[in-house]
Order: structure tokens, then C-alpha cells, then sequence
């Protein structure tokens, strides 16, 4: 009897199960959270009459920066400048703030300042730069100035000063389809190609860029020339009269061109599908050499006399697979060649002082190689916790922009890295 | 973190083997019993995936109450169920019916490949195992024995991640999460020592 219960408990049981089975399914819940963002609009007469200078107020959303003597202008995303007395680097000083609306580029050439506001260039003399004076507005130099994929304009003599701030969730099934959203091309072959062009001069004879960029800029200044790239073409902008700068050429790119920098007779173009190396020994004409072609990622690029150093990153934007440093050899610039490359985490912006190659690597920190060996970059220093964006290291000082704040670190002593300041953002 | 769950797994594995053969000859009412279960995992995912699980479990008459973990890679998400596992046999000669059930919790474990997204913020989300089913065991010697089972089981994990961008893109502060709740059956050959 008691056996027969059992037998019966079982068979009862194996019901269960096999009525269980008509419940196999998998779902698959996505929810979406995005801040939606009004814009609020001001008159363009009303924005212009308000460029100038006021009281240092806090760093929210740290961009771009530009050093230059004892100051650092940093980018605040689309509000403007905070200028940064750095006169002492251990103990920095946010000493006033430059109201430019839609800003997040900037470069400065002795007592000018140039800045885009939108799709207008700036230029301010900052011979006092907590009293600065704006001399000329260049209407439309970056037309193609975007939000999120939409382009931006002006709206009936309008232009956006401020963003008002709505969060929203959406919850949808995505049960059919778990596959990757965002990346459209992770090939990850490269494919090297040289473009037709006039062989690079080694005699240029121009002066340096004043101040420093980070790798991350879409400014550069060489001589009297402010180069200034766009979503697909390079503008060549003439600061003979410092304070009246002139657009006076325009050269089309490829879409998707994110940086640029100066090496000597050459401009270093990154996109998101290549980069790009164009002569200037005309300073305005530039010409096209050659090209290194990548999968569609980011990629910031600095140069030397015979490699050029591009980080390849993916992201929510810069689609792609890649995240890795390229090493490319450009001593034979019609036809560049990857040397090498190293896997990072996420790499954004670079910069090299002497051997010292520096590498933001996103949320795994600052990264600082020993580049002697081209073929054998040798990891000398990682500063993690620090969700690291661009980089500027010049004589001993390396500043860095980051999700939290501008950091300064001391690198005269290469095997011991201190860091000596940091300026926090506040939330 | 890989690392951690394979020496966590192995020391599972281990003490199964050291521990069975200590026990094995033990007459006493609270035996120790080990059991390593392999099998596929099959529903409306694209492909049936491996299973693999190691239960330590106390076996007290005929009841085995013990704690378990292991791999599944159903519905292409690779993820480690730790749980407490249940059974109850039937009969007392070398053939017995059983029935099982385990709940825990699912580590996502999952391969780069299997990520829905690579981004700065991301991470990974947990959640709830759980596994009922029926099998049959053949008693080879004591508590040695080979059988199979059909069970049901619900794993949940997920994915989140946030981007902020640098660039002047107002628009852009996001977040995204995916939650996957995977229903599905199993096949296992067991086998106790």
C-alpha cells in the first residue's frame, strides 16, 4: 500500500512537470530612462551681448581645455569657460568664468581667444582674462554643428542657452531581438590606403601652435592660422588680424571628423572611419596625403616625427568593437602603416612628452606607457579610479580632464607619479 | 571574478570526491552524498546549451538537502545558479523514482560576445534560479548510483549600462536595462557518489 503511494506521489509529480513544459518562454523586458532636454531659447542679440566674463562659478560638465602660460581655459559643455589661475598647479584656482553659450571648443594665440558658440566663432582679447572683450563673431563657421544627430539652427533668430530637464522611462519587449543595437561594423580589419597628393615637404618653417590642446580638440593653431574641423570639412581661418579672424578656405572631409592636430607641416585629422594627414606648407591650402582607414570607432590621434598614435574606442556614439591603441608608422606619410596596436579598455584622448606616451582610458584610468620602443610600449604607471578624458603632459605637469573633476599629477620623476591638485566638479 | 566562482566551483568538486569516499562506509543516519549533473538546456532559445551543476547534499532517509552551483549558458547568456537543492526518492530498492526541486540565485557570467552592448557604465544583473523536476536512479552500490532527469527552470539576470557623453549632446544622458527571464527544461544524467 505504501508503495503504491508512493508511485502515485511520483506520477503526480511528473504531471506536474509535463504540464510545466507549456510554460517555456523567454522574455525579455528593455526599459529605456532618458533626460529629455527643452531647450530654452534667448535672442541672438540678447546671447552676443551677454559673452563676457563673470564670477568663477562651479565645473559641472568639464570638457575641453586649452593651456596656455599659467592659465587653463576649461570648457564648460555648452556654457562656456572657466578660466583657472594655475599660476601654483598643487593648489589651482578657478578665478572667473566666460558666459559663451553652445561652447565647447577653444584656442588661444597671445591676447585672443577664439571659442565657437554653435555654429558662430568667438573671438575674445583676454588680455585680462577676468575681463575679457569680445572683438569679432564669425556667423555660420561650423554649419553643421549637431545635437544628438539633429543638426543645429538657429529658430527665427534665436539660439538654445539653456536645456530644461525631463526624465522619462519607456518599457518595451525585446524578446525577439536581444542582439546588439548599437554597433553597426565591428570588423575590425583594417585596410591601409594612400590618397593622391604632393609628397610632404620636411622644410617647413612655421612657427609652433601657442598653448596646448588636448588630443580631443577640433581647434588648432598653427601660426596665423586657426584650423577648425567640422562634421566633414576643415576650415582654414586667418588670424593675421588676431582679433578679426576671416574664414579663407573651406575643405571638404569625410564625414564623421572628430579631431585635429598639429605636427610641424601636418595636420592629423581623426574620424570616426580614419584618419587623416593633410600638408599645410601652404598654411592655406591644405592638401590631402595619406589616409588610415579603421572600423568605425572614435579616434583621437597625436603624432611624432614618424609615428602617429590613434586610440580606436567604442561607446554609445562611436559605435564599433575596437578598443585598443594604434601605433602607425607615418615616416612614409603617402602610405601609412600600422606598426602595432595594444588592447585598452576604453582610450580616449592622448598626449606624448619626450618617451612618455599618456593614454585616458576611460573608467580604468590613466594609463602611462614608456613608448622608446614603438614595438613595445611597456605599461609604467596605471592612475585608475579615474574616469579619465583628455590629457595635456608638457614639462613635468600632466592635467586631465575627467568625469569628476581636472586633476594635475607631477611626472618629473617618471616611476613615481604623484598627484599634486584636483579641481571637483559639483553635481 | 572568474577566477573566485572556477576555485569555488572546483573546491565543490573536490569535496565531493574527498568526502564521498570518507563516507561512503559511515552507517550512520546523516550521510553525506555528492551529485554532478550534465546535460543540455533546451526552450525557444536558438540552441539547446550545456548545463552543468555540483550538489554537496546531506542525505537524511530518503531525503537529500544540500547546496549547489553551477554553469548554464541557456539562451546565450552565460550565467552561475548557487542554490539549495531538494530531493526526495521514492522506493528503497536499486530503482527509484525521484522528484527535485533548487532555488537560489543567478550570477551573470556573461562572455563579451554575449553582451548586448560594450559601454563605459555597464554592468551586469542577477537574479533568481529556481528548478523543479522528476528523475529516475539506478543504486549502484550504498549511495553510489547513475540516473537521469527532466526538470523545469527559470534563470533571471540582466544587463544595464549608462552613457554620458562629453560632447555637447544634451540628449544623451541615458540608461538602458535589459531583464531576461529564461523558462525552460533540462536534460541531465546524474550521477551520486
Amino acid at each position: 500500500m505504501k508503495k503504491i503511494k508512493q508511485i502515485s506521489n511520483f506520477i503526480f509529480a511528473a504531471t506536474i512537470i509535463f504540464f510545466i513544459q507549456g510554460c517555456v518562454k523567454d522574455t525579455c523586458k528593455h526599459s529605456y530612462t532618458y533626460a529629455r532636454f527643452t531647450p530654452v531659447y534667448t535672442t541672438i542679440a540678447e546671447v552676443r551681448q551677454n559673452i563676457k566674463s563673470s564670477v568663477a562659478t562651479a565645473i559641472k560638465a568639464p570638457g575641453k581645455m586649452f593651456v596656455i602660460g599659467n592659465y587653463i581655459f576649461l570648457n564648460e559643455i555648452n556654457k562656456g569657460i572657466h578660466v583657472i589661475n594655475n599660476s601654483n598647479p598643487a593648489a589651482p584656482q578657478n578665478v572667473g568664468f566666460i558666459n559663451i553659450p553652445g561652447n565647447v571648443d577653444v584656442a588661444v594665440k597671445g591676447n585672443i581667444l577664439y571659442a565657437d558658440m554653435y555654429s558662430d566663432l568667438v573671438a575674445l582679447n583676454i588680455s585680462n582674462p577676468l575681463q575679457v572683450v569680445k572683438t569679432a563673431i564669425v556667423d555660420n563657421v561650423f554649419p553643421n554643428r549637431s545635437y544628438n544627430g539633429n543638426f543645429y539652427n538657429y529658430n527665427q533668430g534665436k539660439i538654445i542657452t539653456d536645456w530644461v530637464r525631463s526624465d522619462t522611462t519607456i518599457i518595451d519587449d525585446c524578446t525577439q531581438n536581444q542582439n546588439p543595437i548599437w554597433f553597426t561594423d565591428g570588423s575590425g580589419i583594417f585596410t591601409l590606403q594612400s590618397t593622391l597628393g604632393s609628397t610632404a615637404s620636411n622644410s617647413f618653417a612655421g612657427g609652433a601652435p601657442t598653448g596646448i590642446a588636448g588630443s580631443m580638440a577640433r581647434f588648432a593653431l598653427v601660426q596665423n592660422v586657426l584650423y577648425t574641423v567640422g562634421q566633414n570639412e576643415l576650415k582654414v581661418i586667418n588670424i593675421n588680424n588676431a582679433a578679426n579672424p576671416i574664414v579663407s578656405n573651406t575643405v571638404s572631409l569625410a564625414w564623421g571628423i572628430e579631431t585635429i592636430y598639429p605636427f610641424k607641416d601636418k595636420l592629423f585629422i581623426g574620424g570616426s572611419n580614419g584618419m587623416y594627414m593633410y600638408n599645410i606648407n601652404n598654411l592655406y591650402n591644405p592638401t590631402q596625403l595619406g589616409t588610415f582607414t579603421h572600423a568605425r570607432v572614435c579616434d583621437p590621434v597625436i603624432a611624432d616625427d614618424d609615428f602617429a598614435y590613434v586610440t580606436l574606442r567604442n561607446g554609445s556614439m562611436c559605435t564599433g568593437f575596437l578598443n585598443e591603441l594604434n601605433v602607425v608608422d607615418i615616416s612614409n606619410i603617402m602610405a601609412p602603416s600600422l606598426q602595432k596596436k595594444y588592447d585598452l579598455f576604453n582610450p580616449h584622448g592622448l598626449s606624448k612628452d619626450g618617451n612618455l606616451l599618456f593614454v585616458c582610458d576611460g573608467i580604468d584610468g590613466i594609463k602611462v606607457f614608456d613608448a622608446t620602443d614603438r614595438q613595445n610600449l611597456i605599461l609604467k604607471k596605471q592612475i585608475a579610479n579615474i574616469d579619465s578624458y583628455d590629457v595635456i603632459a608638457y614639462n613635468g605637469l600632466m592635467i586631465v580632464t575627467a568625469a569628476d573633476g581636472l586633476y594635475q599629477f607631477n611626472y618629473t620623476n617618471a616611476n613615481n607619479i604623484i598627484q599634486i591638485s584636483k579641481i571637483a566638479i559639483t553635481q | 571574478m572568474a577566477k573566485i566562482i572556477t576555485a569555488i566551483i572546483c573546491a565543490l568538486i573536490f569535496s565531493n570526491t574527498v568526502q564521498a569516499q570518507q563516507k561512503f562506509d559511515k552507517k550512520v543516519k546523516l550521510q553525506y552524498v555528492g551529485n554532478f549533473q550534465i546535460g543540455v538546456a533546451t526552450g525557444v532559445a536558438e540552441k539547446n546549451e550545456l548545463v552543468l551543476q555540483v550538489i554537496n547534499s546531506i542525505l537524511y532517509k530518503s531525503w537529500f538537502v544540500g547546496l549547489g552551483a553551477g554553469i548554464d549558458q541557456y539562451g546565450n547568456k552565460r550565467s552561475l545558479p548557487f542554490f539549495i537543492a531538494l530531493q526526495k526518492a521514492f522506493l528503497k530498492n536499486n530503482h527509484q523514482p525521484f522528484i527535485y526541486s533548487n532555488i537560489g540565485y543567478n550570477i551573470s557570467w556573461l562572455k563579451s560576445s554575449q553582451k548586448v552592448v560594450i559601454a563605459d557604465n555597464y554592468k551586469e544583473l542577477n537574479g533568481w534560479y529556481y528548478e523543479v523536476g522528476i528523475g529516475y536512479k539506478y543504486v549502484i552500490y550504498k549511495q553510489a548510483a547513475v540516473g537521469i532527469s527532466i526538470g523545469y527552470s527559470l534563470k533571471q539576470q540582466g544587463e544595464q549600462y549608462s552613457a554620458f557623453g562629453f560632447v555637447p549632446t544634451p540628449t544623451q544622458n541615458y540608461s538602458d536595462k535589459y531583464q531576461y527571464h529564461f523558462k525552460h527544461l533540462t536534460f541531465k544524467i546524474n550521477c551520486w557518489f
